[in-house]
């Protein structure tokens, strides 16, 4: 399977007394589908945002590409890594439309290997919407933009955090076909759920208890 | 993305949205004018009473009205948890703070511009020409060390319970040398033939110069998380 893309290294993260994530060692790899599952509080959330480098781990390192961090990763890093989060990441006062220009700009996009703005818009089922403020959207629609955000950034490593919120039906199947070709790409796909049917053909199955590999 | 790119590239989305929504802009001037008005309503002063208090009330109002700016700013970042993606990206979190922090300048600047006339003639105070220098470069300096400070804070008080209490009591006591000198340098500028406040325009100036390299260091190493 080849050198791990991206991987705990027995990550640990405390919040005051508490531990959220506690001596985590999981590999992932280069064209799979992880999905991290547990129960409410069982510390997928956070073991998402120390993969990201949005946390600093307590305890531990993530590595990336084999490179060791233990906080905030580089420029380089942060390139790419893409990050859905809980809260889709778009601002409510741009267009769909806007959104993807303001993202494309910020993520360092190269117009030459991107799809266009109009091609990722009727991807997501938005192009009738696109014009419209992002605050006029559903949950679904807004969840559905961010999922045109990740496709823009395209980053080698893509992670999800409840990336079925919000999306009715065809919404859940869009974002099953969207992460298929991601991994199909070679993408290495890592999503926080509670619900596995939406994300399709999952490769492995990681499951927390108590901040703890189940 | 080098870093001012980065930083250039939110100011413009920052701009962009504020001349749609005009929220920050009109809740600023707003509350400025507001202030001004029951100021010139409560208090009935002589002309030199109006003199020796002016100054003070220019800066209550420009701070007071920064501090609500600074939090609106903030708030249309954490509205659907943009922050956390313009943290991520490859720019970075000094580009982040320089965008934020010259979007909160422009927004004070532009509310000043409107207000401190109005404030001059709501309280009858006359402006000589020779002091109009000396204001403008005072007002800028003074809002320059406010927005650094302000949009340090409010970014680092988020996404925390209660911040609308929290941003002004822990920026407040922070921009005192910046409200001091202010007050001294505005009243010369009210009076220029009052004696020169010696020292006050090289510590707003140091002030200003200690938070330019302070403020976005401190906000990389404190932003994550």
């Amino acid at each position: 399977m080849g050198e791990a893309v991206l991987a705990a290294r027995d990550l640990s993260r405390s919040f005051g007394r508490s531990w959220a994530v506690r001596r985590v060692s999981v590999e992932m790899h280069a064209g799979t589908l992880t999905a991290l599952t547990g129960d409410n509080g069982a510390g997928k959330s956070t073991l998402l945002g120390l993969l990201a480098g949005l946390l600093r781990p307590s305890e531990g390192q993530v590595a990336v590409f084999g490179e060791a961090f233990t906080g905030f990763f580089p420029a380089d890093i942060r390139e790419r890594v893409g990050f859905l989060g809980h809260l889709p990441f778009v601002y409510p006062d741009l267009s769909g439309r806007e959104n993807l220009a303001f993202f494309r700009g910020l993520y360092r996009v190269d117009p030459a290997k991107a799809a266009t703005d109009d091609a990722l818009l009727a991807e997501v089922g938005l192009t009738d919407a696109s014009h419209r403020l992002a605050r006029t959207y559903s949950r679904g629609m807004t969840q559905r933009l961010a999922l045109a955000r990740m496709l823009l950034q395209d980053a080698p490593i893509w992670l999800l955090d409840e990336p079925s919120t919000g999306l009715d039906a065809a919404g859940q199947a869009l974002l099953s076909r969207v992460l298929a070709e991601a991994k199909a790409r070679g993408r290495c796909v890592v999503a926080v759920t509670h619900d596995l049917a939406p994300l399709g053909q999952i490769d492995r199955e990681v499951r927390l208890r108590g901040g703890r590999l189940a | 993305m080098s870093t001012l790119r980065g930083a250039l590239h939110i100011l413009a989305k920052d701009l962009k949205v504020e001349l749609r929504t005009r929220e920050v802009f009109l809740t600023m001037t707003l509350f400025a004018i507001l202030i001004v008005v029951i100021f010139a309503f409560a208090f009935q002063l002589d002309a030199d009473a109006t003199r020796a208090v002016a100054p003070g009330l220019l800066w209550v109002t420009v701070v007071f009205s920064g501090n609500l700016g600074v939090a609106r700013v903030m708030d249309k970042e954490r509205e659907l948890g943009a922050f956390q993606g313009l943290l991520l990206a490859p720019a970075g979190p000094m580009a982040v703070f320089w965008g934020k922090a010259m979007g909160v300048l422009l927004f004070m600047l532009a509310m000043e511009l409107l207000v401190v006339p109005l404030a001059l003639i709501f309280v009858s105070i006359s402006l000589p020409t020779s002091g109009i220098l000396t204001l403008i470069l005072t007002l800028f300096l003074g809002t320059l060390g406010f927005a650094l400070v302000g949009t340090l804070f409010g970014a680092m008080l988020a996404d925390v319970r209660m911040r609308e209490v929290l941003l002004p009591v822990v920026v407040y006591p922070v921009v005192v040398p910046v409200l001091v000198a202010g007050v001294k340098l505005s009243a010369w500028a009210f009076d220029p033939a009052a004696e020169e406040p010696v020292g006050f325009l090289p510590l707003m100036a140091g002030f200003d110069l200690l938070y330019l390299a302070l403020a976005p260091w401190v906000f990389g190493r404190t932003m994550v998380e």
